[in-house]
């Protein structure tokens, strides 16, 4: 039977300082969920995603100057259900991340910093988003 | 007498301010409404493009003006994809030197979504030319 203790005792001698690892305390499962903190993070994780998507855009740019098997193939992803899936998702990143950062833009100016100012641009992000994708979508596959 | 309160070993060291944080804070913001625009014509444009053929992708993107505007569009956003990404970096990864690398392949990436596209453009604007 191995004496953990033991074991953990030897290792942390073994080991640099900054590598021990010790107990945090809860952060994200305790604190309480408001809609400013998760419009943050959707802000972050929608720009990260709008950055793989203009990756993307660049390599079927190249694609439609090479004119080749890459093009051809791109295409026929952009037409799948997935490709059209994926399209959409994008276009939601893209417009939670436009609207989310209008409320940076009229926070710049000092404004909008009052709780319910928070609350509402927050909401407002939140659900114009994806309606505002819902009709980019329309426009480009009519 | 010098006011310069950072030691020059510690400027080697790159330790202190970085001294451009107002810089990328501009740049963030400033691409950020000139992509208000930008990216709805750029928009539209991609919408006459996506189901396309080839034959008609090239005579909409092969007018310098639209190829121009697109081009522009894709400088502007991997310059703010570049600010943003950054910011990320800084926040999560905490090694010094693995920092450094993934900040050159954000910029390496950056390159490839602005100049490169750019660059892809007016491959395309020349062969509409014929």
């Amino acid at each position: 039977m191995v004496d953990l203790l033991r074991v953990e005792r030897v290792l942390i001698t073994l080991m640099p300082a900054d590598q021990i690892t010790r107990p945090l305390s809860p952060h994200i499962q305790i604190y309480r969920w408001s809609i400013a903190m998760a419009m943050s993070i959707a802000h972050r994780l929608s720009g990260l995603m709008l950055a793989l998507g203009a990756g993307l855009v660049a390599l079927w740019l190249f694609a439609l100057a090479d004119g080749g098997a890459l093009y051809e193939a791109m295409q026929v992803g952009i037409g799948s259900g997935v490709g059209q899936g994926l399209g959409f998702l994008f276009l939601w990143a893209a417009s939670h991340h436009a609207l989310g950062g209008i409320r940076h833009l009229v926070q710049d100016t000092g404004r909008g910093f009052s709780l319910p100012a928070v609350q509402a641009m927050g909401w407002a992000t939140l659900i114009l988003a994806p309606l505002l994708a819902l009709v980019a979508f329309w426009g480009l596959t009519r | 007498m010098s006011t310069d309160f950072v030691s020059p070993l510690a400027k080697a060291r790159a330790s202190g301010s970085a001294r451009s944080g107002t810089g990328q804070f501009l740049i963030q913001r400033a691409s950020a409404i000139a992509l208000i625009p930008l990216l709805v014509f750029a928009g539209m444009v991609l919408a006459d493009i996506v189901g396309a053929s080839r034959v008609e992708a090239l005579a909409r993107l092969g007018h310098p003006v639209v190829a121009g505007l697109v081009a522009l569009t894709m400088i502007i956003v991997a310059m703010h994809m570049r600010a943003g990404v950054q910011m990320v970096l800084e926040d999560y990864v905490q090694t010094p030197t693995l920092r450094a690398l993934a900040a050159l392949a954000n910029l390496a990436f950056a390159i490839f979504v602005g100049p490169g596209a750019a660059v892809a453009l007016l491959w395309i604007v020349l062969e509409a030319r014929g």
